[in-house]
């Protein structure tokens, strides 16, 4: 999975424990002894039913709250970016130019360098600066917003981008396009996790799963492998994609030889097949 | 009965209306999606129907009150429930319980009836052990079915859904889709969405596109013409995209959004169990 031979370890959590509201009415505890593993160029869904600790496992990589006990350890130069769940509410700067180099500035970046890695960031994010630099975030469309929040996160170049939820409230042409993101991240040798329930999304861009259940790894391989097991996904509170489900329809009327995530024209096909089985039977 | 009567929105600053001159009717009990891509106008058309935004022209009639007239907000708000895209924008309380009760206090329920009613909706959206627990601590899928519940309680006669089942996991969207089976027979449903896929399921589906409403008809209809471009931004159902192969290689007359109208018309019946 994480471990081969070109790849090193980014982040490591040991035996992590987390405790919402410890000791008061509505007390949860929503890491239960996580151990796992990031390597540079993974690309891992984080998946898991609602309050599973999808979020709070992401915040801990990001260093946004320490565990109660256990142990998250972060490569030197590896502190990860992290895009929160709508994320277009984070912006506060007054022009898309300001906001997306803040953290940049902060760093002590020199203002060319600045300049040079916002003008990159927007670009990749399909935002053309030339257009967008200048105007106040404020007045772009929530999908525009969404954009500016992930060319901050992408300008900051680091190993390791951890996405919460990035296609919530997207459309298909807004979800393509943070695929080819996500693709330009791989060829970078960028690491990523994308923790959500939008399985079409977290199929096409991740080859490693994590799933949780009530703070514990329940699973952590090879994304066909999961996808395969709609008993398995079921009870684990998880959605597949929509070509397997489909897949899962179509095996059950006798189908046979669909792959994990067949394509309609597969589908379309292997549904030929039994026909003409079924009317050669007849 | 929602009236919709050629209704634009402007928005300061833009030369683009948000809305376009939209309308249409949603008949008692009519259960309808509202597909279009970002931007499209969507959230703007929700917000429309429970008066929380006003048209700049036109006119929204609701059971015959009109959005515009203060004196009919309170039965505006109380006639259509609206959940919005983004559960927190709607949480006002420190406890689910507190949550769910709020709309209830507002309407002067008396305690015992609403003791019962939260309790009921407790159990229903499965926030029973969430009873005491803050709403911003809670997940984003727990804070959509504590949403949900906040609405359900009310027995609103329209609910508006702003693609609230982006946020829910599968059991989620399973109790989901068992309390709209659930819902009276004259409950009216519209929910909004951006995927092809969730609105297939729905008797009639409305295609909004930069304003405009583009499309207005059963599923089968509208997949048949939408543009081009709408297509990239909302795609089209798996099922469709299967069956219009069937079509191109002669075994199928015409495409369909249903697997069990491939199935029928191959003579394959479905075998009992296989629609899960």
């Amino acid at each position: 999975m994480s471990a081969t031979a070109a790849s090193r370890t980014l982040l490591e959590a040991n035996d992590v424990h987390v405790w919402y509201q410890r000791g008061l009415p509505g007390e949860r505890h929503a890491l239960r002894g996580v151990t796992l593993q990031i390597g540079s160029g993974d690309r891992v869904g984080l998946l898991g039913a609602s309050g599973a600790g999808k979020s709070t496992l992401l915040h801990l990589f990001a260093q946004l709250r320490s565990p109660n006990s256990g142990r998250v350890r972060v490569s030197d130069d590896t502190l990860p970016s992290l895009v929160f769940q709508f994320p277009e509410r984070q912006l506060f700067a007054e022009s898309v130019r300001d906001e997306v180099g803040y953290g940049l500035r902060q760093a002590g970046l020199a203002a060319a360098e600045v300049e040079s890695r916002v003008y990159a960031a927007l670009g990749d994010v399909g935002l053309p600066p030339e257009l967008f630099a200048a105007r106040t975030p404020f007045h772009l469309s929530a999908g525009e917003r969404r954009r500016v929040a992930l060319a901050g996160a992408l300008a900051q170049r680091r190993r390791l981008v951890l996405l919460d939820e990035p296609t919530l409230g997207l459309d298909r042409e807004g979800a393509a396009r943070l695929v080819e993101i996500l693709e330009r991240l791989h060829a970078g040798r960028v690491a990523y996790w994308v923790a959500s329930h939008d399985a079409d999304f977290v199929a096409s861009t991740c080859s490693r799963l994590v799933v949780l259940q009530s703070g514990v790894v329940v699973f952590d391989g090879e994304a066909d492998d999961f996808w395969r097991q709609p008993e398995r996904a079921a009870s684990y509170g998880v959605r597949r994609p929509r070509e397997s489900v489909l897949a899962d329809r179509l095996r059950a009327c006798g189908a046979e030889g669909l792959p994990s995530r067949p394509s309609a024209e597969q589908l379309a096909e292997a549904l030929l097949v039994l026909w003409h089985r079924r009317s050669t039977e007849r | 009965m929602l009236e919709v009567h050629d209704v634009t929105v402007e928005r300061p600053g833009r030369e683009m209306p948000v809305l376009d001159r939209v309308s249409f009717r949603l008949a008692p009990g009519e259960r309808a999606a509202l597909l279009g891509g970002n931007g499209s106008g969507k959230t703007t058309l929700a917000r429309l129907l429970n008066g929380t935004q006003l048209p700049s022209r036109g006119r929204v009639l609701i059971h015959g009150h009109d959005t515009r007239d203060p004196a009919a907000r309170l039965e505006v708000r109380r006639r259509v429930g609206l959940l919005f895209q983004e559960p927190d924008n709607q949480f006002v309380t420190t406890t689910v319980e507190r949550e769910i009760a709020f709309g209830l206090e507002n309407l002067c329920e008396v305690p015992e009836r609403m003791r019962d009613s939260v309790q009921d909706a407790l159990e229903d959206f499965d926030l029973l052990s969430h009873r005491q627990v803050p709403p911003h601590e809670m997940s984003g899928g727990e804070k959509a079915r504590l949403a949900l519940a906040c609405v359900w309680v009310m027995g609103p006669g329209t609910v508006v859904m702003d693609e609230t089942e982006s946020l829910l996991d599968l059991r989620g969207s399973e109790t989901l889709l068992h309390k709209i089976e659930d819902l009276p027979a004259e409950t009216t449903l519209l929910r909004v969405t951006t995927d092809a896929d969730v609105a297939a399921s729905a008797a009639r589906i409305l295609v909004l596109d930069e304003g405009r409403v583009v499309a207005d008809g059963a599923p089968e209809a509208v997949f048949a013409h939408l543009p081009e471009h709408v297509v990239e931004r909302v795609g089209v159902p798996l099922v469709w995209q299967l069956s219009m192969e069937l079509v191109r290689t002669g075994r199928l007359h015409r495409p369909t959004v249903s697997l069990q109208n491939v199935l029928d018309a191959l003579g394959m019946p479905e075998p009992p169990g296989g629609a899960a």
